[in-house]
């Protein structure tokens, strides 16, 4: 690579520099992705056999199967409700929070942003550990609620908590992308609303939430696609009846070792992800 | 936008998402120091034991070396791996360079239990599971696609004046680029690694389809002992963990300031 | 100066390269995989310990597993080059990991002992040979239930709605669960159809507040997160004493599943002769006699008896022989994966 830069300093756009030095890079993209995500499109359409054993043929069987028992359509179901359940929630409650950050400014902003990054850098499993703690039935969270005198449902070991962890889990994200997204937010504008005399619920509906949209698409695209895939939280805190999506592409990888529909579940996710994008592109191109 | 404008009942509102928000986090702090058996708070008494417990844990000191040599590993190779490649995403042109850049960022998009999957399946045949070399191509995967996006923006925003003054007097490209670009890349390089860093430390879906009994890393023996367990050892380890990672945080802040590296 | 960063860059490399072959694994280290917590530490203190100390060569680590089919999925996923040396697990699932040849024979030549077993425990056509035996409890919190019950139906009981805790199928307990109801529901052979069973099962879903009780049954009961549940014998009668006697342990007048966890060598596992010492010394009378003592698990090994404190045998299975339910595990391997099947689709459900 050397002798090819030193000799010909002027034929870098050859592209024969780019090859070499795209090699490295490439070869991992192929080894760790392209290659894993073909064989797992592949691995769909194999047959499972007793034992975690695996038939190399060719068949539609674990998708027609997938396709017309019940037990799997709910799952898909519940799994795509449920994350945008989440999604939508998490929405509600980030948003504020990432408007005040939008308006604060200075040391103020730097200390908060690390605040809202800082559950973004620590382990998932951390997070959902603390979740236990706070909502098992002697735990605060409830006592606190009983001690007012409001009612205390169980959050434990169903998708209460599954939900509320999550919601919890997704935050950063959705903090994140709507920041990045409140770019075209110009204060002058609220102002000039506020001082034709608008008030403050009909400047947000009118102003402030329009102009905002792209990053509460962007951020509801995000949280969507990570509540979709995610299996630490519902696995721990799911007191075995929360069949999710994730969870059961785990357990049949790793329990039953049922490759084959592991795939299949695994290719409806990136459906549904695809899913996910064409609405995204779609409600962007409305948007613009 | 001054804060003053911000009426009382929506700050009341902001900090208590922002308690919703950071619970979890500052909860296992004092857990970590009680004296109970269980898990529970409040704790009937405190005591530094679980930290003790942590230190003579030779499963979670092992994972943690593992975990270490893996994260450090992965971060060298990504930062020599993804530096040419970045180099060359802003300073040549060719056909196809923006598909290639959207394919080798693709890895991030991709939902990691998928991934995990789908490296499963072919590591099996490659007999790549649980072992270090296993784990550092698949921490890989995930880890370029950082490093690169990272130093393709550091590189983009570079000013290019210095480049092209040095190479006006008749500097090497190589030379140009070990005595000008580098140096100047020196904040993204930082910022990258950080990020490469953390991404590898705390990994723990994909890890957990990779993993086995001789060779496991800490976050995903901190999930199997959730699973299994009910003490507070893993909140003396969280505490740990979120120290370390502050510490980080902070390396990248002084480098490169943080929105920059996150916000994508 | 070029020169030197590319001398520090290949020396990072070379550091790199070098550190990854560091993380191989040493011989003479051999794995146990077995169940998580309270039999972890037992097993650890009563058995692995000292045979450590006794051959010093060599080192046990004690892989724990939350249940029997978690083992078998992690047997199956390292079939073609193994972790594992030994597996301590629920013999009906031995018998699934011997049908797909995970298991190498199990016989007088890896350890003189087997001799010396109960019947019970030489299993025919399973490449693992018994090594605790056990049975099914019911269990419930003293602060909450003055009134110990006596019967399975307690599990039933609407006064406890929200409040059973039980560790669902693929584990073994809600398998015996659902031939213990079996009969209840005047089923007679679990063996053509466990359909009554599965109808009284779909009744107490509603009861259930938790199918997957973390870290295990014991606690959550002992605290009084749960106030009734299913779990272990033995492990109950460890946590009864912890927990100061919050932990009531009965076994129902209906009788009970006897439960037999086998030890079986990993075929091709990397330590494999250091493995078969180890085996051995886990079925010689004092490994049993002194597992039996730390934690109420019968011993398979006929020679133990005299070895162990009457008060101690008299709470493990052994000392209610008369009143199990006869469970042929052998007979249950085969319709397992079909129960699971049942309890996901049709009972867990509607706990929602």
């Amino acid at each position: 690579m050397n002798a090819a830069a030193e000799t010909a300093p002027r034929t870098w756009r050859s592209g024969e520099l780019a090859i070499v030095l795209l090699l490295p890079i490439a070869l991992i993209n192929a080894i760790g992705f392209i290659l894993p995500v073909l064989n797992l499109a592949r691995y769909s359409f194999n047959q499972s056999t007793a034992g975690g054993g695996i038939a190399d043929v060719f068949t539609w069987e674990n998708w027609t199967g997938l396709l017309r028992d019940p037990f799997y359509l709910e799952l898909i179901f519940n799994s795509v409700w449920i994350s945008l359940a989440i999604t939508l929630t998490t929405l509600v409650v980030s948003y504020p929070i990432a408007l005040y950050l939008h308006r604060s400014t200075g040391s103020w902003k730097t200390f908060l942003t690390v605040l809202v990054i800082s559950p973004l850098l620590t382990s998932a499993v951390v997070r959902t550990y603390g979740w236990i703690a706070l909502l098992t039935d002697n735990g605060p969270v409830l006592s606190f609620l009983r001690y007012v005198g409001l009612p205390a449902p169980s959050l434990m070991f169903n998708i209460k908590g599954v939900f509320i962890g999550l919601t919890e889990i997704l935050m950063p994200y959705m903090i994140l992308a709507l920041m990045a997204g409140f770019g075209r937010l110009d204060p002058r504008v609220e102002e000039a609303a506020r001082t034709l005399g608008a008030t403050p619920s009909r400047t947000f509906w009118k102003i402030i939430l329009p102009l905002t949209l792209p990053g509460i698409a962007l951020g509801c695209l995000l949280c969507f696609v990570l509540a979709v895939s995610s299996f630490i939280t519902p696995k721990l805190m799911g007191g075995g009846r929360v069949f999710l999506l994730a969870t059961e592409i785990y357990d049949q990888a790793i329990v039953t070792l049922n490759w084959p529909l592991a795939s299949t579940l695994s290719i409806l996710v990136l459906i549904v992800f695809g899913a996910a994008l064409w609405a995204y592109s779609v409600v962007l191109r409305r948007l613009d | 936008m001054e804060i003053h404008k911000t009426s009382w009942p929506m700050r009341v509102l902001v900090l208590v998402l922002f308690l919703y928000l950071l619970a979890p986090v500052i909860l296992v702090f004092p857990i970590s120091f009680s004296g109970d058996q269980v898990l529970q708070f409040p704790p009937s008494f405190w005591s530094t034991r679980w930290y003790t417990a942590l230190f003579q844990n030779t499963v979670m000191l092992k994972a943690f070396w593992t975990s270490l040599t893996l994260a450090v590993v992965v971060t060298i190779l990504s930062i020599v791996i993804a530096v040419p490649a970045a180099w060359t995403m802003t300073r040549t042109s060719f056909f196809g360079k923006e598909f290639l850049f959207n394919l080798f960022t693709a890895p991030l998009l991709l939902p990691t239990i998928v991934l995990g999957l789908a490296i499963l399946i072919v590591f099996a045949s490659f007999g790549l599971l649980a072992t270090m070399q296993g784990l550092v191509l698949a921490h890989l995967v995930v880890t370029l696609p950082y490093a690169l996006r990272v130093l393709a923006v550091s590189l983009g925003t570079q000013d290019r004046a210095c480049e092209e003054a040095a190479r006006t007097l008749g500097a090497k490209p190589l030379t140009v680029f070990f005595r000008v670009t580098l140096p100047m890349l020196t904040p993204g390089i930082v910022a990258a690694s950080a990020l490469c860093f953390l991404v590898s430390f705390d990994e723990v879906v994909i890890t957990l389809f990779l993993t086995g009994p001789r060779i496991s890393t800490l976050p995903v023996e901190l999930y199997n002992y959730v699973f299994n367990q009910a003490d507070p050892l893993v909140a003396a380890a969280s505490v740990l963990l979120i120290l370390l990672t502050l510490g980080v945080i902070m390396i990248v802040e002084r480098a490169m300031g943080l929105g920059k590296a996150f916000v994508k | 100066m070029t020169k030197m960063k590319r001398a520090f860059g290949a020396g990072i490399v070379a550091l790199s390269l070098s550190m990854l072959t560091a993380g191989t694994a040493m011989a003479d280290n051999v794995v146990v995989a077995g169940y998580a917590g309270i039999f972890q530490e037992n097993y650890v203190k009563a058995v692995v310990e000292p045979f450590m100390k006794a051959n010093p060569d060599i080192t046990v680590e004690f892989y724990p597993m939350p249940n029997s089919a978690q083992t078998l999925g992690t047997l199956r996923a390292q079939a073609s080059a193994p972790q594992i040396d030994a597996a301590i697990l629920d013999v009906s699932v031995a018998k699934a990991a011997t049908g797909e040849g995970l298991f190498a024979p199990m016989d007088e030549s890896v350890s003189k002992h087997i001799a010396d077993l109960y019947p019970q425990a030489r299993i025919a056509g399973v490449n693992a040979v018994g090594v605790t035996f056990d049975n099914l409890v019911l269990l419930y919190n003293t602060g909450k239930i003055k009134q110990a019950p006596d019967s399975w139906e307690a599990l039933w009981d609407k006064t406890y709605a929200k409040q059973v805790s039980i560790p669902a199928v693929p584990d073994i307990q809600g398998t015996t669960l659902t031939i213990i109801a079996n009969k209840m529901a005047g089923g007679t052979n679990y063996t053509e159809t466990v359909e009554p069973g599965l109808k009284k099962l779909e009744a107490l879903a509603p009861n259930v507040q938790t199918w997957d009780p973390r870290p295990d049954v014991y606690q959550p009961i002992s605290s009084g997160t749960a106030s009734i549940g299913i779990g272990w014998n033995a492990r109950a009668q460890v946590y009864a004493d912890l927990s100061g006697g919050k932990l009531g342990v009965v076994l129902p007048k209906e009788g009970s599943g006897f439960q037999i966890n086998v030890i079986g060598l990993v075929k091709g596992g990397p330590a494999s002769e250091s493995a078969k010492k180890f085996v051995d010394y886990a079925l010689s009378p004092e490994a049993q006699a002194a597992f039996t003592q730390a934690m109420f698990y019968a011993p398979t090994n006929s020679k133990a008896a005299p070895l162990i404190s009457k008060e101690a045998i008299e709470r493990t299975a052994a000392g209610s022989m008369d009143q199990m339910i006869d469970i042929n595990w052998l007979e249950v391997a085969k319709i397992r994966d079909a129960i699971t099947e049942q309890w996901r689709r049709r009972i867990i459900p509607l706990s929602r």
